[in-house]
């Protein structure tokens, strides 16, 4: 009788050999799972876990038609690791100091840097060195190559141990346009001013992050990705920023500095209405992708971080002020040949006239800017009245400027004026403001007699291009009446006449409204005569304002023909070359013509 | 032939261990090649994802040079160098028409209808000499 298969010897030996693979697995198991546990998953995540940081793209800078003042763009520091190299690849080192713009003996230079000296607790070491950097910055297509257009990269020369790192960089396409208001991001990737810095919060996005494993070649192993968190690029920042009025406003200035060689310069151009900055320079300016080469100087933004005194652009307060309180009339007339005056039982002595006056109007007080008259008005109204009409004004405190490190202006309260600051503040002396706070007073008025914050940003978009955060024109408080500012409009019209102080502001049939200054600089306590401020701001059209300019030029004296800076011919020929600019761009419409559609309208409405 | 229940019993089990062995080979080798799929895909995602990342870098390093081209300063040196001689007008250029623009082109329609002297228009009768 067979017993087939199973005999008892054969099932022995099957089931032993059976049970000693299982138990030799198992003794494995344990070895592995147990004992051995703690050292292989710490080897096990030294060797293979990776975390990588996926960095999010920074958002871009528009202006406001969507031009870009500012976006991020990945470059290749390019280096060698010196122990990789071959002999062989020599012959190409040539080919690759062409590519990278460098010398050849950089390279054997940094072939030949194979350790570097190091000191720890046990003394001095020398390491190995992995990489040493050729250059950095370099663009992509130099790296990679350009194989549509077969010109050959830095990969393509194929020299081991030469290789680059990818880094994002800051990139800003229209150079110096606008530099002082977009700031600049440094080397460290750390914004340092401007838009750049104050909008940061928005542009910089959230950086994300995996967690992974690698091969032995260092290589992700994707399968393996346990956790995952997508990095959220930045949102793209809208400023009100135009292009072509920032480019028109830093063309004057190159103009004003070829011609003039001022100290420093700046212009303000502005949405009458709204208060939105359309353009905004200064100078000396830089180039913002070369901002480390530039002087401390040329990275102030003279616009908001530097006072000066006013001088007679500052009258439109004590004007404004006497008329809104209704002390006076445009037809109001004050003798302004006097020289002394008595103020509260004291006899105080008025400032000079750079020329004789007698009885003026307050209207020909602003038009022929007499120091006499605007000290007389001031009077009127007192000390106490006064100050409050320049706080509501906005000197003597920030105008809401985000960035730039503004400044606050000096103003002192009345219990600290001496005897004679009633008669000097109304001209302008005694106070010190800043361009931008100047700009917004003459905004004032532009607008109606509401005291707007001047805005910088429209919008904030995601990547996608849809709004996230739209800006709204921000009124702060409403200075004088709607009527006044109608009335102090008219009154600065007769400046651009040629019965006013800048007939060469006056564009016929558009209505220039503006003042000049011309302060004298304070040089070792005592005011200058060689040293001036000259300044114009202004708006138009006066009935129907769209913009606002403000041209203030500083110590431009020496290349003047008479040795003496004055606003009317230092800034006003400016603001008209800005402003025939802009009636083109703005399509603004002459004056009269408007009067003649609207009567057209009227009598259209009438039948 | 007989067999001993014990042996009959013993071959089943074996036979059943081959199966189940064979059976639970058969889903480690898929389980085996359930990962490598599973590798091939993430891998394949992966180099989407980083020629989706390069096509991105690609586009903002183009949208970065097209601006650096479009600059007003760029496009000056351009005009400068093609000698298109391009320029904005100057504001004496410009003339502005103030008139009523309706009434003017009504007016220079309508020139024929009403002239200083009525001209007299003789009738026929249709046939007459």
């Amino acid at each position: 009788m067979s017993k087939g298969f199973a005999s008892n010897y054969r099932m022995v030996l099957l089931a032993t050999g059976i049970f000693l693979c299982f138990g030799g697995i198992g003794a494995r198991l344990v070895w592995l799972h147990v004992l051995e546990r703690d050292d292989l998953l710490k080897y096990l995540e030294q060797a293979r876990r990776s975390f990588v940081v996926e960095n999010a793209r920074r958002g871009s800078i528009r202006a406001a038609r969507g031009e870009i003042l500012a976006t991020s763009r990945t470059l290749m520091d390019v280096g060698l690791d010196p122990h990789m190299l071959r002999a062989e690849d020599e012959p190409r080192w040539p080919d690759l100091a062409r590519l990278l713009g460098i010398k050849e003996d950089e390279i054997r230079a940094a072939a030949a840097r194979r350790t570097l000296e190091a000191s720890d607790d046990d003394g001095p070491d020398a390491r190995p060195v992995q990489w040493v950097k050729l250059a950095e910055g370099v663009d992509e297509t130099v790296y990679e190559g350009d194989p549509a257009r077969h010109i050959p990269g830095v990969k393509d020369l194929k020299i081991r141990g030469v290789y680059g790192n990818r880094v994002y960089r800051r990139f800003y396409p229209q150079n110096s346009l606008a530099a002082h208001v977009i700031g600049y991001v440094n080397r460290e990737e750390v914004p340092a001013e401007g838009v750049e810095h104050y909008m940061d919060f928005f542009l910089r996005g959230r950086n994300g992050w995996r967690e992974s494993e690698r091969d032995g070649r260092r290589q992700e192993l994707a399968q393996f990705r346990t956790r995952e968190v997508p990095a959220v690029d930045g949102y793209d920042v809208v400023l009100s920023i135009d292009t072509y009025v920032q480019h028109l406003v830093e063309n004057e200035l190159q103009k004003i500095a070829e011609e003039y060689s001022p100290a420093k310069a700046t212009i303000i151009v502005s949405d009458a209405r709204t208060g939105f900055v359309l353009g905004l320079a200064n100078y000396p300016t830089f180039n913002l992708n070369e901002y480390n080469k530039a002087p401390i100087d040329a990275l102030r933004n003279f616009a908001v971080a530097d006072v000066f005194e006013p001088g007679s652009t500052f009258k439109i307060v004590a004007a404004s002020a006497a008329l809104n309180e209704g002390l006076v009339t445009p037809g109001s007339a004050f003798d302004c040949g006097l020289t002394e005056i008595e103020y509260h039982n004291r006899h105080l002595r008025l400032p000079r006239e750079d020329h004789p006056f007698h009885e003026l109007t307050v209207a020909e007080i602003i038009s022929h800017s007499s120091n006499r008259g605007a000290a007389q008005l001031a009077m009127l109204l007192g000390d106490q009245r006064f100050f409050n009409y320049v706080r509501a004004f906005g000197f003597g405190q920030k105008t809401g400027f985000p960035f730039g490190g503004e400044v606050d202006g000096l103003l002192d309260p009345p219990k600290r004026w001496d005897g004679l600051t009633i008669t000097r503040m109304p001209m302008g002396q005694s106070i010190a403001a800043t361009p931008m706070q100047i700009h917004c007073a003459m905004g004032t008025i532009a607008n109606g007699g509401i005291l707007m914050e001047p805005q910088l940003f429209r919008e904030v978009r995601d990547e996608h291009d849809a709004l996230v955060f739209s800006f709204a024109d921000q009124p702060r408080r409403r200075v004088i009446s709607e009527r006044t500012a109608q009335t102090m409009a008219r009154l600065l019209e007769g400046v651009a006449s040629t019965e006013g102080t800048a007939v060469e502001a006056a564009i016929p049939h558009f209505e220039v409204a503006g003042k000049t200054g011309t302060s004298q600089k304070v040089i070792d306590g005592k005011y200058s005569t060689t040293h001036h401020v000259a300044s114009f701001v202004g708006f138009f059209p006066a009935s129907r304002p769209r913009v606002v300019i403000s041209v203030i030029v500083d110590d431009a004296d020496a290349h003047c023909r008479n040795g003496v800076a004055y606003g009317h011919a230092v800034a006003a020929p400016s603001f008209r070359h800005i402003a025939e600019q802009l009636i083109q761009y703005l399509d603004i419409k002459p004056v009269d013509s408007i009067r003649s559609y609207g009567e057209v309208a009227m009598q259209t409405a009438r039948r | 032939m007989n067999k001993s229940p014990s042996s009959a019993f013993v071959n089943q089990l074996l036979v059943y261990t081959l199966v189940m062995l064979a059976f639970t080979g058969s889903i480690g080798f898929g389980t085996v090649w359930l990962r490598h799929e599973i590798s091939l895909a993430a891998n394949r995602d992966k180099n989407l994802q980083s020629h989706l990342d390069e096509v991105q870098r690609h586009l903002d390093q183009l949208t970065a040079e097209i601006a650096a081209v479009q600059t007003p300063d760029a496009l000056i040196r351009l005009d400068s160098s093609l000698r298109l001689g391009l320029d904005t007008p100057r504001q004496e250029q410009i003339e502005y028409v103030t008139a009523n623009v309706e009434q003017r082109l009504a007016a220079k329609r309508n020139a024929g209808v009403f002239i200083a002297e009525v001209q007299p228009v003789a009738l026929r009768r249709k046939g007459a000499p």
